[in-house]
């Protein structure tokens, strides 16, 4: 494979807030709690960080608690000194940052760059609840949508999952396993929202939500900060701890993504081509991914999107479970994902996968984690990584 | 696993009303006038021949443009469907409906839409549908002219 910019890139530092279904906490001061982090974990001062980006950046409103804070506010928070700084909502998703900080290390803007994430969807939804007197008193999981705040994305991937059902067979029994994969997965890491154990009967007994989507096939929203240091890999020799090595990129968005009117069930294809025409490296190869979860059945996607299997086989590939476990073949999200880990929003993926290639997962710990990609977004915005463990 | 209560939120709650007029643009127009007079008119494009229900300016597909219009029936098929459960904002309709993707037939792509008239364990993707019109006095140059989509026999 010729010179390519990732090879100019390490993540040297990775951070993470306290996280929470209801933290009570400012997205500023759960973001800063995740740099300083990050940026000590790195063995760097506050004064090397030459670099700010995040998603989605200061100004956007999705919903409430989506946005963190704004560049600026911690940039003067922390009374940084950048050259070079970005926060965006179009792109490839909430990988968008990291793919740009990337590119502005590669390119010599700057050699250490912050990339973070922060939600407090938790404790704003549950605000917002309140001030539309939505069902209250249902229990701590079934009433976390009561209460018309959801809006309309649950519609359209409950329509694109009955598709799936449609054209390939996928069964409820077999879509249940990312749930019931991510849930086992959680009770292994002390700090993911829901750790209880769930079975399939808790799951085929849950209540439907937008059918075939039930309530554990929808991610649970939170509060939390994750922040990773971007470096030049010129800086791995010098860093405390062991770098992750940055392989290949897939920043490519679905094609002509009308969303309400074409039936997409593979918006990653274009990023995953662009990613594995990036490297060497095979799917065969990969041994542990953080696919996005916001709804279960968009990491089935990703696992046809990225070649882990053919298109349409998702559904056999997670049957049973085992294979998407640890110990299995490709184990996926091994912190519980989005769906019971809490919905840190794209970053707490490749938080999770920095672990396991530095191997300290503790005891969810993949074996001979080597390489792991992370795989983030829906329709229209996608991106994906490839991640190496160091020599 | 205890979760601290209301522990640092804060919150206001505040009225706002705004008064606004919505101009679909002329493509638009054009559509929602049809459905006004129980019409649906889909636009083909020039170049890739697709039609589109609505009508798009352009093509998404091949970027021709601008369509022609052109006169679609009120039947077609389902080509997905979920039973929703949940409020959704913005929406007068009372969970549980059923919503669905349908293309009209001599449509190229799908629009979602409700479904009635049907038991919704009954609801199959391929299924045929029709339009079920607004009565006279609520017709008006909006998607609420069709009421919903019912199963017709095959």
């Amino acid at each position: 494979m010729a010179q390519k910019f990732e090879d100019d890139v390490v993540i040297a530092g990775i951070g993470q807030s306290a996280v929470g279904r209801r933290l009570g906490r400012a997205p500023l001061a759960l973001t800063l709690d995740a740099i300083t982090a990050a940026v000590a974990d790195a063995g760097l001062s506050l004064d090397d960080i030459g670099g700010l980006a995040s998603y989605p950046g200061g100004g956007t409103s999705v919903g409430p608690g989506f946005a963190g804070p704004s560049l600026a506010d911690v940039y003067d928070a922390l009374g940084l000194d950048v050259d070079f700084m970005m926060g965006s909502f179009e792109g490839p998703a909430q990988l968008g940052p990291v793919i740009s900080g990337s590119l502005a290390i590669s390119a010599g803007l700057t050699r250490h760059v912050v990339v973070f994430r922060t939600v407090t969807e938790g404790s704003a939804r549950h605000a917002a609840r309140g001030r539309q007197g939505g069902a209250g008193g249902e229990s701590r999981e079934t009433g976390r949508r009561a209460g018309g705040v959801e809006g309309p994305a649950v519609l359209s991937y409950a329509l694109l999952a009955r598709r799936h059902f449609h054209e390939y067979g996928t069964s409820r029994d077999q879509l249940a396993q990312i749930a019931l994969t991510a849930r086992k997965h959680a009770g292994l890491n002390p700090h993911a929202v829901f750790r209880e154990p769930l079975t399939l009967d808790d799951y085929l007994s849950a209540r439907m939500i937008a059918d075939p989507l039930c309530l554990y096939d929808c991610d649970v929203h939170c509060d939390g900060s994750t922040a990773v240091v971007l470096s030049h890999a010129g800086y791995a020799a010098d860093a405390p701890g062991p770098v992750v090595r940055l392989e290949a990129v897939g920043a490519a968005p679905p094609p002509r993504s009308q969303h309400p009117q074409h039936a997409d069930l593979l918006p990653g294809r274009r990023a995953a081509r662009q990613m594995w025409g990036r490297t060497d490296l095979r799917p065969g190869d990969v041994d542990v991914a953080g696919l996005y979860d916001g709804f279960s059945i968009l990491t089935m996607f990703w696992l046809e999107a990225l070649g882990f299997c053919g298109v349409g086989e998702s559904g056999a590939f997670v049957a049973g479970g085992d294979r998407i476990s640890l110990g299995g073949q490709l184990p996926v999200n091994t912190n519980g994902g989005q769906l019971s880990g809490g919905r840190l929003h794209g970053l707490g993926f490749l938080h999770e996968m920095c672990l396991q290639l530095r191997g300290q997962a503790g005891p969810r710990q993949a074996e001979s984690a080597r390489v792991a990609v992370v795989a983030v977004g829906a329709l229209p915005y996608v991106g994906c990584l490839l991640l190496r463990a160091d020599q | 696993m205890s979760e601290p209560e209301g522990r640092g939120e804060h919150s206001m709650s505040a009225r706002v009303r705004t008064k606004y007029t919505y101009e679909p643009g002329l493509t638009l127009s054009r559509f929602l006038r049809a459905l006004g007079e129980r019409r649906v008119e889909g636009g083909r494009c020039p170049g890739c021949a697709k039609v589109y229900v609505p009508p798009r300016v352009r093509c998404p597909a091949c970027g021709a443009g601008p369509m022609t219009p052109v006169p679609v029936g009120d039947r077609g098929t389902i080509v997905s469907y979920t039973v929703v459960h949940v409020p959704v904002a913005g929406s007068p309709t009372k969970p549980p409906f059923a919503w669905a993707w349908i293309r009209l037939d001599g449509a190229d792509v799908t629009f979602p839409h409700l479904l009635g008239g049907v038991p919704v364990e009954d609801i199959v993707v391929g299924q045929k549908v029709r339009a079920v019109w607004a009565p006279d006095d609520q017709l008006a140059p909006s998607w609420e002219s069709i009421l919903h989509f019912v199963p017709v026999p095959p």
